[in-house]
């Protein structure tokens, strides 16, 4: 009993912080609540004192491991840890009680789900994820954030259900439910891979992140970009590493949105096409597999939630302050929130990977593995992805929110204020853990799954990058000088949720009144059969037979008589 | 702890309980029928129901581990005489009939104040207790004939139930006129068919039936008996597509009456089900086992993707929740369908849970209309912000019909993935996957009207009156059952596996 | 501040950007971003890299890289638009009925 106390999994602190937020009408209290679960939860995380299995509790007959300490999960964890507790401090001025509780519990399933030993608590944790962190689109509060989040639910779930479906099947085959290296070989690991894969956001079936983010509240795309994505990276990276179609699909993943991310109006749809760019890259990392591919994409996702969420957090300032992220009526904003600009370009400098921060020091990794291990060509695709991302997230992001001439029509500077200090202390924390950890980047690399023995700053690796850089900058400042920069304007790019907003919804709607007007022929037919054949019927019941014509129990009585002849002539055959 | 509590009782007593059992709501009907006022035959019913859980109990006890209580009927011993019959099947059923009529009961108060006219209180009560006798008769006892007996009692009272309904609604007159039509056909289907059986083994007693069953598989009249048993039966328990007259009966009737019968009277129709087919007649017959897979399993799986789609085209919440219960039916024939032990605990298991569920559900819908009279879907919007304790309840117990984790609803749905799972059934897995997702997309109508739609203006404005903590405190019982069973499901799954040794020790071949 | 009155609604620290405002920063700007790319390109030259991939060892592979991806990216985002860009209420507004 005593062990179990002392290694309860850290996602408990996290998710009972949630229900009490849930509970507390008072702000202070709750603010201090939303806060102080994530810092109970880090010292949960530090007390262990080595890797093993804790947690563990019978529950119907099954063995359910809570919390499994190892060189995977701990730095998942650690870094699930530091984004709640970012995210309750920028969250610090929220009013919104629901959101709160939302939040807490979100991240705390994401604790939970990475430290999860088993499938059986991956899958409860999984759907916890989908169902505590749709309520952050939800409290945007407008139709259209309804409806998208409607859409993000459904999947989300039907990615638990497969997840438990290809679990069920992956144990009866393998024999145990423990969570290892899973691998393609039986139907239940490409269950699971799909299950994995919506959540990963795999092109396809990415559109309920590049959907339901841009609808989300400001503090809810901050919340929803740390731990959907990173959770079925870090659970591809234990299941699936080495499989070779994850290089494939990663390097597709890496450079399909590019685009999408360049022409978005909305900049937080920017980001979110820009994540699923960044997924892309760790998503082949782990397709190569080995030590140094898998360390490179837990950095990377390590990076990602680091800048990627510092990103949202200053888009979400953007909207909360300016009411809107349209980059077409945006800009100028420096003047108004110079500290915002600040911290957007920290983030940017990160995303960049410019020498000395932490994207810097996880893209290096990655990529590197690739060139180590002679795969030329989705090399050169990924680092073409990485310079793209310079210029869709990198450059556009602040240069479109502060440093672009105010639209005709737009925002008024003069009228937006900066940042309230929560939101601006989050910020520059997030902006000091990347630069921070990108100059003392071995305090991250210890982190890593597998001992890295790589220096980072090797010369031809600085000045490559460099070059990168430099020259996407200045291609971006001679093409916007030239005007033939696709400047962003109000619109809708189409994207494969067409497949399922449009054409499938078309197509569902013409079967649906045409099954409508199939049953009702239908109901004529059996009505008009039904009278002769079970006239005797109705004579033996003789009160409904006068009835049966406005109301079933006619109807009913040929069922009745249906289903007895069948179940006559499943007697009759079966003997 | 068992045995401390049956000590509780003097030998005669214990005796007797199966007697008692039905003695108590009948008597108590004679009673509350000569009583003036609703309140006294309130407390009459009160203290039968009572009565009966606590027998529930005893006799739950009485046959832990396998007993039998054979409990010959004024001392005339079966075969010839009428047997009443306790097994780890029945048993449980008992207990789930007696727990919920003393929760209805106490719920009803308040709500049958509100809904039924004061006059005819007393005899509402008096026909409650006459549905409940017949329901436990049913359960209990070990004669066919019998059965088909009690099962009208029941019935007939269920039908005025219904109707009592009309000072609502005018519409529950033809709700329980239709019900009384179908209800008859079915209960005249069973009869024919216990006729039939009656005239291929010259015996009344089920047991004694079963016995004399072993050597008649060939028997052409066995199978046309069988034939009618299933259909009249099925029809009793509202299986799929003999479900018709369900939903209406349902959704006009009283509060407190669709409480009662969602989580009672089609359970204890299936509870007759499961005797016929793998008591009286058995499993091994090749007619039944042809019928599990093309009726039972078939039938169930069509009826909970069907009438879940159905379920999601209602605009009436009460009616949605009985399409819901229809579909949820199709979980319990499947579990049969499957025929193996697991199977039949899967379907025992989920005929507790739902009745968890669906108590529950209606209760706190009956709170709801108490309220503010509210029916249709669309009334119950933003009653989140303004009754929030209701609505977190009604919210477990529709999670918990959908099936996530840390509700039972998960329970059975696992009990039954694993059964099918177990012989191989692919594509009831994935049946039940997809009508979860149907599930999820109803209950997901009424949870987003209630907790994401702003409440109408009139609401806001209305006094804020208590409602009665009568009415909460059952709904409560049944909304927390619904968690607690999930983290401490030992006790539902144990008396499901009773229930399933006793449904497939049947008779001995 | 130099004396100047601060307009309505700059922050204070405003001042830390305001030379992006300068009437010359666009075409130094542009001046600055070439001439360091093509000094960074240039070093290749100087000091030779070394590399994993064998023909990423070429001088002033890496700059061409950053230009051919963001030239093409950018170019090619005008047709690619053209094709699928609708008006902005395509998928109905928030009041349309999906």
């Amino acid at each position: 009993m005593n062990e179990m106390i002392a290694h309860l999994t850290p996602a408990l602190p996290v998710i009972l912080a949630g229900l009490l937020a849930a509970a507390t009408p008072w702000y202070g209290l709750r603010k201090a609540i939303t806060l102080a679960g994530p810092l109970l939860a880090a010292a949960m995380w530090f007390a262990v004192a080595a890797p093993g299995t804790y947690g563990v509790i019978e529950v119907a007959g099954h063995t359910l491991e809570t919390f499994r300490f190892d060189a995977t999960s701990r730095l998942w964890g650690l870094v699930f840890i530091i984004a709640a507790f970012l995210n309750a401090l920028y969250g610090l001025h929220g009013r919104s009680r629901l959101q709160d509780a939302a939040a807490l519990i979100y991240a705390g399933a994401g604790v939970g789900a990475v430290f999860a030993g088993d499938l059986l608590t991956l899958f409860f944790f999984w759907e916890l994820t989908a169902l505590a962190s749709v309520f952050l689109i939800w409290a945007s509060a407008t139709p259209s954030a309804y409806r998208a989040g409607l859409r993000y639910l459904v999947i989300q779930v039907l990615s638990g259900v497969l997840l438990l479906t290809g679990a069920v099947i992956h144990a009866d085959a393998a024999g145990s439910w423990r969570f290892d290296a899973i691998g393609l070989d039986s139907p239940g690991g490409a269950v699971i891979l799909i299950a994995f894969a919506i959540k990963a956001a795999f092109p396809l079936v990415h559109n309920w992140m590049t959907e339901s983010y841009p609808k989300a509240t400001p503090f809810g795309a901050v919340v929803l970009s740390a731990f959907t994505t990173k959770l079925a990276i870090y659970a591809l990276a234990r299941g699936f590493a080495g499989e070779d179609i994850l290089i494939q699909i990663g390097v597709v993943m890496a450079l399909f949105p590019v685009f999408f991310a360049l022409v978005a109006d909305d900049l937080r749809k920017t980001l979110a096409y820009s994540l699923m760019s960044q997924l892309g890259v760790m998503v082949a990392a782990i397709g190569l597999g080995g030590q140094m591919a898998i360390g490179g994409a837990a950095a990377m996702a390590v990076a990602s939630v680091l800048y990627k969420g510092l990103l949202f957090m200053t888009m979400g300032a953007v909207l909360a302050q300016a009411g809107t992220v349209q980059a077409s009526r945006l800009g100028g904003l420096w003047r108004a929130m110079p500290l915002t600009a600040l911290f957007t370009l920290a983030g940017s400098a990160a995303i960049m990977a410019v020498p000395l921060t932490v994207g810097f020091a996880g893209k290096a990794l990655a990529l590197t593995a690739f060139a180590r291990e002679g795969m030329d060509l989705v090399w050169l695709a990924l680092m073409a992805a990485s310079a793209a991302a310079v210029l869709h997230t990198g450059i556009k992001i602040p240069y479109m929110a502060f440093f672009a001439p105010p639209r005709e029509g737009g925002v008024d500077v003069s009228k937006v204020k900066e940042a309230p200090a929560g939101m601006l202390m989050a910020m520059g924390l997030a902006a000091f853990l990347c630069v921070y950890l990108g100059i003392n980047y071995g305090a991250l690399y210890d982190l890593l799954p597998y001992r890295a023995t790589y220096d980072p700053f090797s010369y031809g690796h600085v000045i490559s990058q460099l070059q990168v850089i430099a020259a996407v900058l200045a291609a971006f400042a001679l093409l916007a000088r030239l005007g033939l920069y696709p400047r962003p304007r109000p619109g809708e790019i189409l994207d494969v949720d067409w497949l399922y907003r449009r054409l499938g919804y078309g197509v569902a709607r013409w079967g649906w009144l045409m099954t409508d007007r199939l049953w009702a022929s239908m109901d004529n037919v059996v009505m008009r059969l039904g009278k002769r054949a079970a006239a005797r019927l109705h004579e033996t019941f003789s009160p409904i037979g006068t009835l049966s014509r406005d109301i079933p129990s006619g109807a009913l009585t040929i069922w009745t008589g249906a289903l007895l002849a069948l179940v006559l002539i499943v007697a009759y055959f079966a003997s | 702890m068992i045995e401390a509590f049956l000590a509780l009782f003097p030998a005669a007593v214990l005796a007797q309980a199966p007697a008692i059992m039905v003695a108590a709501p009948m008597l108590g009907a004679a009673l509350a029928t000569v009583l003036p006022g609703g309140r006294p035959a309130w407390v009459v019913a009160l203290f039968c129901s009572l009565i009966t859980a606590v027998f529930a109990f005893v006799l739950l006890f009485q046959t832990w581990g396998g007993e039998v209580i054979s409990y010959a009927m004024g001392g005339w011993a079966p075969p010839l005489g009428i047997e009443f019959r306790i097994d780890g099947l029945n048993a449980p059923v008992l207990l789930l009939l007696g727990v919920l009529s003393l929760l209805g009961v106490i719920f009803a108060l308040p709500s049958v104040a509100d809904e039924i006219a004061p006059r005819k209180q007393s005899l509402f009560y008096a026909t409650f207790l006459v549905c409940l006798t017949g329901l436990i008769g049913v359960t209990s006892t070990g004669d066919a004939f019998n059965m088909f007996v009690f099962l009208e009692i029941s019935s007939i009272a269920t039908y005025i139930l219904v109707a009592m309904g009309a000072e609502q609604d005018r519409r529950a007159l033809t709700a329980s006129f239709n019900y009384l039509v179908l209800g008859t056909i079915g209960a005249t289907f069973f009869v024919i068919g216990v006729g039939f059986l009656y005239m291929a083994t010259g015996t009344l007693n089920m047991h004694d039936m079963a016995l004399r069953l072993v050597e008649l598989d060939d028997n052409r009249v066995v199978q046309v008996a069988f034939a009618f048993v299933i259909v009249g039966l099925g029809l009793k328990a509202a299986m799929f597509p003999l479900h018709v007259w369900l939903p209406n009966a349902y959704s006009f009737a009283p509060s407190f009456v669709t409480a009662f019968l969602a989580s009672t009277a089609t359970k204890v129709a299936f509870y007759t089900l499961i005797r016929f087919i793998f008591d009286v007649f058995s499993v091994e017959a090749p007619f039944v086992s042809a019928a599990f897979v093309w009726v039972i399993a078939a039938l169930g799986v069509i009826g909970m993707i069907a009438a879940s789609v159905q379920a999601n085209f209602q605009t009436d919440a009460r009616r949605l929740l009985a399409f819901s219960s229809v579909g949820q039916l199709g979980y319990m024939l499947l579990g049969l369908g499957i025929g193996t032990a697991a199977g039949v605990t899967a379907g025992v298991l989920h005929l507790l849970n739902h009745a968890l569920m669906k108590g529950a559900l209606f209760m706190a819908l009956g709170v709801f209309a108490i309220r503010y009279g509210v029916r249709s879907i669309n009334d119950l919007r933003g009653l989140g912000r303004t009754m929030p304790a209701t609505a977190s309840a009604f919210s477990v117990a529709g999670l918990s019909l959908v099936g996530i984790p840390m509700t039972v609803g998960f329970v059975s749905k696992w009990y039954l993935v694993s059964a099918a799972l177990d012989r191989g059934w692919w594509w009831a897995v994935a049946a039940i996957a997809v009508s979860s997702l149907l599930a999820l997309g109803y209950v997901g109508r009424l949870l987003a009207s209630i907790w994401l739609q702003s409440p109408p203006e009139r609401a806001l404005m209305a006094a804020k009156d208590r409602i009665p903590v009568m009415m909460l405190a059952p709904m409560w019982v049944l909304a927390i059952a619904n968690v607690w069973f999930f983290f401490d499901a030992t006790p539902i799954v144990e008396l499901a596996r009773g229930a399933a040794e006793a449904a497939l020790a049947g008779a001995p071949r | 501040m130099s004396g100047r009155r601060r307009e309505a609604g700059t922050h204070p620290l405003a001042a830390l950007w305001a030379w992006t405002a300068a009437p010359a920063a666009r075409a130094v700007g542009l001046i600055v971003l070439v001439v360091a790319a093509l000094a960074l390109a240039g070093a290749d030259w100087l000091r030779p890299r070394e590399d994993y991939v064998g023909f990423a060892a070429a001088p002033g592979f890496y700059a061409l890289l950053g230009l051919g991806a963001a030239v093409i990216a950018m170019l090619a985002a005008w047709p690619l638009r053209r094709s699928l860009e609708r008006r902005e209420d395509y998928y109905g507004g928030d009041d349309g009925d999906e």
